[in-house]
This record gives C-alpha cells, sequence and structure tokens, in this order.
C-alpha cells in the first residue's frame, strides 16, 4: 500500500512541487497520475523511488516511512519497484536479453534463474524472438515492451511508469497500456503519469490530477479532464470528485 | 556479495576496459610513465644507498695497538671483534706486514732496509655494519686492553650517515608526490569512466543495485589499470637498468666502492613496488572519486 499523508516538498530552489497531497493506493490498483507539465507528477515519482524525501507529510510505502528509510536500505526498497520511463531507459551496448537479465543479475539472481525467467517474461511481453537484438535494432514500441519487461521481471510489488506511451504511436501505445494492464490483472499495483488523453479516457481507471502542487482530483474512474463525461459501465460506481479514492476513503 | 555479483562485478570491470580504449591506454601510459619515474628514483635510491653502505664499510677504523703486545691481548681482541654484532669484517696486520706496506709506498725503499721492526705496531682494520656506528665502536674498542688508539674518519662517517638519510627522505617524498599523481590521474579517468556512463549508473540505480555493486567494477577496473600500468613500467625500468648495469659495469669487480646492485637483485623490489603502488592508487583513486560520483 502506498499512503502519502499531508506531503508537500519544497526543492533547495525555493520551487514547491507539493502541497499538502494526501492519498491513498492500495495493493493491485491501477492509477493514472495526471497533470500539466510542472504540476509535481515527476516529483511525486522522485519521492516513490526515493530520490527525494519529503520535506513536510508522510510517505509511506508498505508501512516504510521513506523519509526515515536509511540510504543503505533505498536500493531494496527499488528492487520492489518496476520503473518504465517514455525514453525507455535501457542499455544501449547490452542486447534484450542481457537488458531484462541484468536487472536479476542486480538482486543477485543466479545465472540458471535468469535462464529459465527471461524467455518466460520476453515472451509476455512479445519479444522472445528478439532476445538477440540491440535495443537500437529495435522500434519504440519494442523498446517500451523490453523496459515493461525489466519492470516485471523481479516480480515487484509496484509498477510506475513516467510517460510510458510519451514517445510511442497510438497502436503502439495501446499495447504497451494492454501489457501493464496485464501486469496489473496479475496483483502488482500500476501508477501511471501520463498526458496520453486518450488512453487515460479509454481505460476507465482510477484518476488522480496534480495542479500546482495540489491534488485537485482522485477519481476511482475517472477521465482526463475533470468534466469528461465517461462511459461508465453500469457496475462500477460514478466517477468521483476530488478526495474521495476508490474505496471511498478520504485520502 | 554473493558469489555471483563477485563475478559479475569482475566482469564488468574487464568490460569497463575495453569499452573505452583511449581513455584506458591514455590512463595506463600515464600510471606507467609516473611508475618508471618512481622505478628510476628507487632504483638511483637503492643503488647510492648500496654505494654508501660499502664505501661506509670500506676501512676508515684502524686499531693501533701498543707496541709489545702479547699474544693473549691480541686473542682477547680478536675474539672480541669477531663476537660484536656492530663489526662486518676485521683483519689483523703483523708489524712484518705493516712494515712491507710501508716499504712499498715509498720510493727508495732500500732506506729502510734497517729500520727496527720492534717499533712497529700490531694493527687491525675494521669494516663496521653501519658506518653511524663508529664512534660508539670507538670508545668501546679503546678501553680494551692492549689497544693504544682507535682512529676513523668522523668527518667521512658522518656524511655517509647524513648522506643515507636524506637520500631515505627524498625517496618517501617522490613516494609521496608521484603517488598523489597517479592517484589523481586514476581519480580522473574514473570521473570520465562515470560521467561517459551516467545513464546506465542512472540505470543501474533505479533498478536497485546497491552503491557498492556500482561502484566494485570501476574499483576493478581502477586496479586493473593500475596492475597493466605497474607491469609495463616494471618492464621498461628493469630492462633500462639491466642496459645501463651492462654498460657500466663490464669491467667492475664486486669489490669496487663504486658499483651497482645487479639487476636481479632489483627485480623483486620494483616489481612489488610497482605492483603496490600500481594497483593500490588505482583502486583508491577508483573508489574514491566513485564514491564522489554514484550516490543512491
Amino acid at each position: 500500500m502506498i499512503e502519502f499523508q499531508n506531503v508537500s516538498m519544497e526543492y533547495h530552489t525555493g520551487t514547491v512541487a507539493l502541497k499538502d497531497v494526501s492519498f491513498t493506493i492500495q495493493n493491485g490498483e491501477f492509477v493514472f497520475i495526471i497533470g500539466r507539465s510542472g504540476a509535481g507528477k515527476s516529483t511525486l515519482i522522485k519521492l516513490l523511488t526515493c530520490e527525494e524525501k519529503p520535506t513536510e507529510g508522510q510517505v509511506l510505502i508498505d508501512d516504510f516511512d521513506i523519509a526515515r528509510i536509511r540510504r543503505s536500505l533505498v536500493p531494496y526498497l527499488r528492487r520492489n519497484i518496476g520503473m518504465v520511463f517514455q525514453d525507455f531507459r535501457l542499455i544501449e551496448t547490452k542486447t534484450v536479453y542481457e537488458n531484462v537479465a541484468f536487472a536479476m543479475e542486480i538482486v543477485g539472481r543466479s545465472r540458471r534463474v535468469i535462464a529459465r525467467r527471461v524467455p518466460i517474461v520476453l515472451s509476455i511481453v512479445g519479444l522472445r524472438e528478439k532476445a538477440k537484438a540491440l535495443p537500437g535494432e529495435l522500434s519504440g514500441g519494442e523498446q517500451q515492451r523490453v523496459a515493461i519487461a525489466r519492470a516485471m521481471v523481479n516480480n515487484p510489488m509496484l509498477i510506475l511508469a513516467d510517460e510510458p506511451t510519451g514517445n510511442l504511436d497510438p497502436t503502439n501505445s495501446e499495447t504497451v497500456m494492454a501489457l501493464l494492464e496485464e501486469i496489473n490483472r496479475s496483483g502488482t499495483t500500476v501508477v501511471i503519469c501520463t498526458h496520453n488523453r486518450e488512453l487515460v479516457d479509454q481505460m476507465k481507471k482510477r484518476v488522480i490530477e496534480i495542479d500546482d502542487g495540489y491534488l485537485v482530483r482522485d477519481d476511482a474512474v475517472g477521465g482526463y479532464l475533470r468534466h469528461t463525461p465517461c462511459s461508465t459501465p453500469d457496475n462500477l460506481p460514478p466517477a468521483t470528485t476530488t478526495g474521495i479514492g476508490p474505496e471511498g476513503r478520504q485520502p | 556479495m554473493k558469489l555471483t555479483s563477485v563475478f559479475l562485478s569482475l566482469r564488468e570491470g574487464f568490460r569497463n576496459l575495453v569499452r573505452h580504449p583511449l581513455v584506458m591506454l591514455a590512463s595506463i601510459s600515464t600510471i606507467a610513465l609516473m611508475l618508471i619515474l618512481l622505478g628510476f628514483f628507487t632504483v638511483f635510491s637503492l643503488n647510492a644507498r648500496h654505494i654508501m653502505t660499502v664505501a661506509g664499510q670500506q676501512p676508515p677504523i684502524e686499531i693501533t695497538m701498543r707496541n709489545g703486545v702479547g699474544d693473549k691481548e691480541l686473542a682477547d681482541l680478536d675474539r672480541y671483534l669477531a663476537n660484536d654484532d656492530d663489526v662486518l669484517e676485521f683483519q689483523r696486520y703483523s708489524p712484518q706486514e705493516n712494515f712491507n706496506q710501508f716499504v712499498d709506498n715509498m720510493e727508495n725503499s732500500e732506506l729502510f732496509a734497517d729500520f727496527p721492526i720492534d717499533n712497529i705496531p700490531y694493527t687491525y682494520t675494521v669494516q663496521l655494519v653501519d658506518p653511524s656506528l663508529a664512534e660508539s665502536f670507538q670508545t668501546r674498542v679503546a678501553g680494551l686492553a692492549g689497544v693504544r688508539k682507535v682512529s676513523l674518519e668522523l668527518a667521512v662517517m658522518s656524511f655517509l650517515s647524513d648522506a643515507i638519510v636524506w637520500v631515505n627522505y627524498a625517496t618517501l617524498a617522490a613516494f609521496v608526490v608521484l603517488g598523489l599523481i597517479s592517484f589523481f590521474i586514476i581519480s580522473n579517468m574514473v570521473r570520465i569512466s562515470v560521467f561517459a556512463r551516467g545513464e546506465e549508473i542512472s540505470i543501474m540505480k533505479y533498478i536497485g543495485a546497491t552503491n557498492w555493486y556500482i561502484r566494485v567494477p570501476y574499483i576493478i577496473e581502477g586496479a586493473l589499470v593500475g596492475l597493466i600500468g605497474a607491469a609495463v613500467a616494471w618492464g621498461v625500468t628493469m630492462f633500462g637498468y639491466d642496459r645501463l648495469y651492462s654498460t657500466l659495469m663490464a669491467g667492475a669487480k664486486p669489490s669496487d666502492v663504486l658499483t651497482m646492485l645487479p639487476t636481479e637483485q632489483l627485480t623483486i623490489i620494483i616489481l612489488m613496488i610497482n605492483l603496490v603502488i600500481g594497483v593500490g592508487v588505482g583502486s583508491l583513486g577508483s573508489a574514491a572519486s566513485v564514491r564522489r560520483h554514484i550516490q543512491v
């Protein structure tokens, strides 16, 4: 479970990126975090990956207060978080297989386990045939699928995706989102920061909107725009307004 | 750190070397040059010490016995000198031997044909282990039965003794200065390496690599550069020294004062110094640089 409790974040430069933000994400949820550029989305991700610490309030990941976590333990926390970036961030000198295996090598998995697990994950993302290719030889969509494979290979509890479809065409974007949804169905929490209005509207998932550092909206099933009429299925609750989480909690 | 991680770190360390061949070559060359300089300085210093020690052991100490000294006193002094740890070697000369040597040095030796040999004393020449012990040796021996005078060239002794101390200081200073230079060169090499692979390092951090997992390959890389530089410097230094030795020592006898140490006597010393400084400075320089630039 991820919990932001009255989190404010001010950089050394004096820029206040987050102001009194509170919300909770339960295990297994699929959440979009949306907002304009500079709204505070990236800061939110930095807090979740322990790159930054809140100046006020608490960020709890599975009851661990990241403001108090020892520096030496940060890598171990990150091993439970799979990161997916807009620019893929693959190691250009390593093959697809090596890029995915690298994530397992870092956590100390044996060669035998790596040799068994990596092909399975590459099959899931549909890239088993391209295991020996270098990232430069792949399309943007394929590179992003490698990044997803790398993010999921260690079975993390959370996948954080920062603009995962930012560099992709609509078809590849849909494929990537379908993959992330598939991973979420297996129980992994997925948090996506995005600008992609079509995908957010289409996916009909929980939407948290950040604007100028404030949490301005937390809809259990929302669209990209606050007043966008969503085609909410009958069996789901209608889109909620600011302050109400998916389980009706007050964040 | 798990065994798998150790193996992977070693592999990455080796790969890092080959990944930036020009940077690697520049680093190895600079380290090798530094170590060659250091090697020649060390060789010079060791040879200077060797020459000073040999010169200090030449017999500037002479013990003159009283005229008509008995066999017992001579035997006692022989025993004393033989058991003294400060004495490297000694030689007794009889009045006849001293007379012969004196006559040999004179131009008109026939003038001394009737010289009364009884007026010539027994003498000893003594070589000490360390020239700085001469004064205390003189005090001790002067008080022994039958000894008339212990003469020594104190000025020469004290010069040699001081010179050895200064050569030691100079060697130490060269070690420190050249060591520091090497340290900064390796530090810079690793910094370039870290910046060149900044993206890769940030990916590693996001995936959950520990500081040590990221640092160790760089430390290994630095150590390898130091090791290769040390080996190259050792080869060049020993080759150069051997050529110099062959040229300068072609007609020299081992007993000569101005002799150089044989090449084989320096081989291991220079190798050890190069390895310790090369690998030590290489890995420490890398560790310091990587510690500053990689922070999870």
